[in-house]
């Protein structure tokens, strides 16, 4: 009870932080000590500020008016000012990430190690005038003068990870052989 | 989180359909209001019919209330008509004395007007609520009496204290409530808030 009289002079002075505010807010609406506490408190400030017409309260025949008018619905009408102050904020934190994440990939598509460019870079070493499926057995086989390069291809081929590209690349035969090793 | 944003937190609540948080509204700012329509409604009885109609329209109006104005702005504005309303009905003559509009309500001294219609009784029991603050202002340790003075004399923020003081936030918040605490005490008897006058 004391910590929360004590969050409710906070409020009072408007330091408190806004969840601990609108829990002592709620807390309210069940405790008419805290309410008795309020109307003290703004008693308090008025006579330390020589304001008059203390033995003034509406409040209690205002309430009970109110008790007939139909509860308001409407919440998330009130704009907080910081909200409104956060705004720029976050939007300048969008406009860099966008710029990073851009620039990012625009500087890694440009990258020779990129997977495009590695494709490209070594789809090119295969020759590609010759052509066959990893699947399928080759039907041919090279003359013996292409072997030892088609060998040093084959090793140097397996060494790389092509990734989804891998389907569409065949080993390499030399039409026209007829003869195995 | 300064005063303004506060009573934006109790304005939500009132708009999330809490009734008693526009109680705690109604019990800052009726006093203010209230020497704000005397300004106009010179008679007393008047005066206070006019300042709870005026909360009463607030209330009605408050699903409107964005907070692009501070709520007590917005509620003066609402108040200064309520009293035009009242002089027109009545027949009586607009106030010529700086004409007095709801933008420049929070600079507006009460003058004395108020004294004027008082009844006895009603002086009686003003002079005793401040005969005891000050008592028990009196009574405070001095640094509970120099942490409230700061705050509702002076209107510095608790940071501002801190500094003053050489002490840390939470000290300037738990002074000020405790000085709140031991005046309170010794007002409570005074107001003797019966359970039919509470909220």
């Amino acid at each position: 009870m004391k910590t929360q009289m004590q969050d409710l002079s906070t409020l009072f002075d408007g330091e408190l932080e806004t969840a601990a505010a609108r829990r002592i807010v709620k807390a309210v609406a069940r405790d008419a000590e805290l309410r008795d506490a309020w109307q003290a408190y703004v008693l308090i400030g008025e006579q330390l500020r020589r304001e008059d017409s203390a033995a003034t309260d509406l409040t209690a025949a205002v309430m009970t008016k109110l008790r007939d008018e139909p509860v308001i619905l409407a919440p998330g009408n009130v704009v907080r000012p910081e909200t409104q102050r956060q705004h720029p904020l976050w939007a300048l934190a969008a406009s860099v990430a966008g710029v990073a994440v851009v620039g990012w990939l625009a500087l890694s598509s440009n990258s020779p190690s990129s997977t495009m460019e590695y494709r490209m870079a070594a789809v090119p070493a295969a020759p590609t005038s010759v052509m066959a499926t990893a699947t399928v057995a080759p039907a041919t086989l090279p003359r013996s003068d292409m072997r030892e390069y088609l060998l040093a291809h084959q090793i140097q081929a397996a060494t790389f990870r092509l990734g989804d590209s891998t389907e569409h690349v065949r080993t390499v035969t030399l039409a026209g052989s007829s003869s195995r090793p | 989180m300064g005063e303004r944003e506060a009573d934006l937190i109790l304005v939500e609540r009132v708009q999330a359909g809490d009734q008693e948080a526009f109680g705690l509204l109604v019990s800052k700012y009726q006093r203010k209001l209230l020497r704000l329509v005397m300004r106009f409604v010179r008679d007393h009885a008047e005066a206070e019919d006019v300042t709870q109609e005026a909360f009463i329209k607030a209330y009605r109006a408050l699903p409107n209330f964005r907070g692009e104005s501070a709520f007590y702005t917005w509620l003066y504005r609402i108040g200064v008509n309520a009293a035009k309303n009242w002089l027109i009905a009545n027949g009586r003559r607009m106030p010529t004395v700086s004409d007095i509009s709801g933008d420049d309500a929070e600079g507006i001294d009460d003058g004395g007007l108020l004294r004027d219609d008082e009844t006895p009784e009603r002086v009686l029991m003003s002079k005793q609520i401040g005969a005891t603050v000050n008592a028990a202002m009196d009574a405070l340790p001095d640094d509970l009496r120099t942490a409230i003075s700061l705050r509702e004399i002076d209107g510095l923020s608790y940071e501002e204290i801190a500094e003053v003081m050489n002490c840390p936030i939470g000290t300037v918040r738990s002074r000020i409530f405790r000085a709140r605490e031991a005046i309170a005490t010794r007002l409570r008897p005074l107001l003797d808030t019966a359970p039919d006058q509470r909220w």
